[in-house]
């Protein structure tokens, strides 16, 4: 059979756009509609599944670099508690060298660190760190969401695509 | 139990939770309580016409206290967040004249199991009934809010004439980023100014007009507040990945809540797509979807039909028409023109953060949240459309880090 998944999903695109779609004919807008978007789906997977490890990877990596940032920022703050966020860079670390961590691990830490990072810059509120800290979070996240929409991009929303960044995970 | 169960089937104690910590308006309380015990339920299962057809029947046969028939019921295509179903009414007219047959094309317009935004049938229809006669828009029949007769929350109201795309343009989704084009456009923008001047300027009465809608009180920002905690609940309920920029950005919009200065009515959702017109005429048919009006402050609008997602670029390939009308600051200078009312720069950048800070949960949280839960005719639209919720919050970030400079 053909193991790639690229391969399967072509297979599938070609079925649905040159055979189903003319054969829909009058069929109603919204069932077209939804058609297109499943096939635009499909695509979306076709391109990014080859590179879905790296860019998970890399996301886990750039969130890595934030929290660095923050323990680094709040070490001098008595009152600032980063021991949570301590212990998961150490357990990220870990995870980064695993030659057997997937996709899965690398979504599941970041969404985890993202959830104390998010912790931390509500509980800093009214705090003598509160601006610095919502400054280094705003400034790391640019260059984070600018790969988010990279990793996008083939879904059509953007202005200009040809303005985005290089992605990461092709370097 | 990890984030994401709390979510997908959330306990009693969790919702209550929520509630307690973003205090909104009742109506909207009510709505987003009623969307987190759903979730318990089944999931959306597909309606067939002829449910849809008895169901309005027994409806409005309710409401006017007479037999009526419903025919040609047909889909209606458009819109990301309900059901419609256009149909012909034989009745007995306005007049209710025994005896007389008169035929009147009407919409239902239903709610699925969850949507993209979880509104009220009830303020739709009362915010409907308020502008008519203000601004073009298609008289509110009559409404099933608490789903007496319909499978889910439903409102009937006329069926108006136009499109929502323009002939040369017809494959943009709900209307993002949709060009009309120079001719069009040319007719068209000075309508999308007017009526939204009209709106604002309509005084919003007395209930039992707008009675589902809390009143805020001039010089106060709990009107504003109750919006921003709204939205942070929505975040909370329905978010699938915790982003550490709505925590900051939620921060500083409680901080920094303007106070209001003039009580409008809000349509929440006035962009390109969101409006009927002539193709021929260039005339406004009918103004669309107030699921997410509410009554506050004009700002809220003006940066609303100015957002990124909703622009592109005019045919110089430089100028870029807000709502694919006209450049953003003509967009303000012109509404201050129309209204009378004044445009606050400081007023304009805090509901730019606030629509921003919108959209973002919207698309990140409830369109992610309810095509995961399998909770919608159209999961792979809402599906779809979550994956601008990067550029949102991109654009949230950058915007906000401009702010706050």
């Amino acid at each position: 059979m053909n193991q790639e998944f690229e391969t399967q999903l072509q297979v599938v695109q070609r079925a649905l756009g040159e055979v189903v779609m003319p054969a829909l004919g009058a069929a109603e807008k919204h069932v077209v509609e939804q058609l297109h978007l499943s096939i635009a789906a499909l695509a979306f997977m076709q391109q990014r599944l080859p590179h879905a490890r790296r860019y998970y990877r890399g996301t886990t990596l750039s969130y890595l670099a934030m929290a660095d940032a923050i323990i680094q920022l709040l070490k001098d703050c008595q009152e600032a508690d980063s021991g949570k966020l301590g212990a998961l860079v150490i357990q990220g670390r870990a995870l980064l060298e695993s030659p057997t961590g997937d996709i899965i691990d690398y979504r599941h830490f970041t969404e985890e660190l993202r959830v104390v990072i998010a912790g931390l810059a509500a509980s800093a509120q009214g705090s003598p760190q509160e601006t610095a800290l919502d400054s280094l979070i705003i400034d790391h996240s640019g260059p984070i969401l600018l790969q988010e929409r990279v990793w996008c991009a083939p879904l059509g929303f953007e202005l200009r695509p040809q303005d985005l960044p290089q992605a990461d995970w092709l370097r | 139990m990890i984030e994401e169960d709390v979510r997908s089937h959330p306990s009693d104690a969790f919702i209550e939770q929520i509630r307690a910590l973003f205090p909104t308006e009742t109506e909207v309380d009510a709505v987003l309580t009623r969307k987190m015990h759903r979730r318990n339920g089944p999931s959306f299962q597909a309606v067939q016409l002829e449910t849809m057809a008895s169901g309005v029947e027994r409806l409005l046969a309710d409401r006017l206290g007479y037999d009526v028939r419903v025919e040609e019921a047909n889909w209606l295509s458009g819109g990301a967040s309900k059901l419609q179903m256009r149909f012909d009414l034989h009745w007995c007219g306005e007049a209710g004249a025994t005896g007389s047959q008169v035929v009147t094309p009407l919409v239902l317009r239903m709610e699925p199991a969850a949507s993209v935004t979880e509104s009220s049938r009830r303020r739709e229809f009362e915010v409907i009934r308020a502008v008519e006669g203000t601004v073009p828009v298609p008289h509110a029949f009559c409404m099933d809010p608490d789903a007496s007769f319909l499978p889910y929350p439903a409102m009937v109201y006329g069926f108006a004439m136009g499109t929502a795309k323009p002939s040369h343009d017809t494959g943009k989704v709900t209307g993002l980023g949709q060009n009309y084009g120079p001719a069009l456009r040319a007719k068209l923008a000075p309508l999308f100014v007017t009526h939204l001047a009209r709106i604002h300027k309509l005084p919003i009465g007395e209930p039992p007009i707008l009675a589902s809608f809390d009143r805020p009180s001039l010089g106060s920002n709990a009107s504003i507040l109750k919006q921003v905690n709204a939205a942070r609940r929505i975040w909370e309920e329905d978010r699938v990945e915790e982003e550490p920029v709505m925590a900051i950005v939620y921060k500083w919009l409680i901080r920094n809540a303007p106070v209001i200065d003039h009580v409008s009515i809000v349509h929440g959702d006035y962009r390109s797509g969101n409006f009927l017109f002539d193709e021929d005429l260039g005339e406004i048919t009918a103004v669309l979807d107030w699921e997410g009006a509410v009554l506050g402050d004009r700002h809220q609008d003006l940066t609303y039909a100015a957002l990124p997602i909703f622009q592109h670029y005019a045919e110089d390939d430089r100028t870029i028409l807000a709502s694919g009308m006209m450049p953003e600051a003509e967009l303000f200078a012109a509404y201050e023109k129309a209204s009378g009312l004044p445009v606050d720069p400081q007023r304009l950048r805090y509901f730019g953060v606030f629509n921003r800070y919108l959209v973002s949960v919207l698309l990140l949280a409830a369109s992610a949240r309810a095509a995961r839960c399998a909770a919608t005719h159209q999961d792979v639209l809402l599906n779809h459309v979550s994956g601008m919720g990067y550029l949102a919050l991109s654009e949230l970030r950058d915007y906000f880090r401009s702010v706050v400079a």
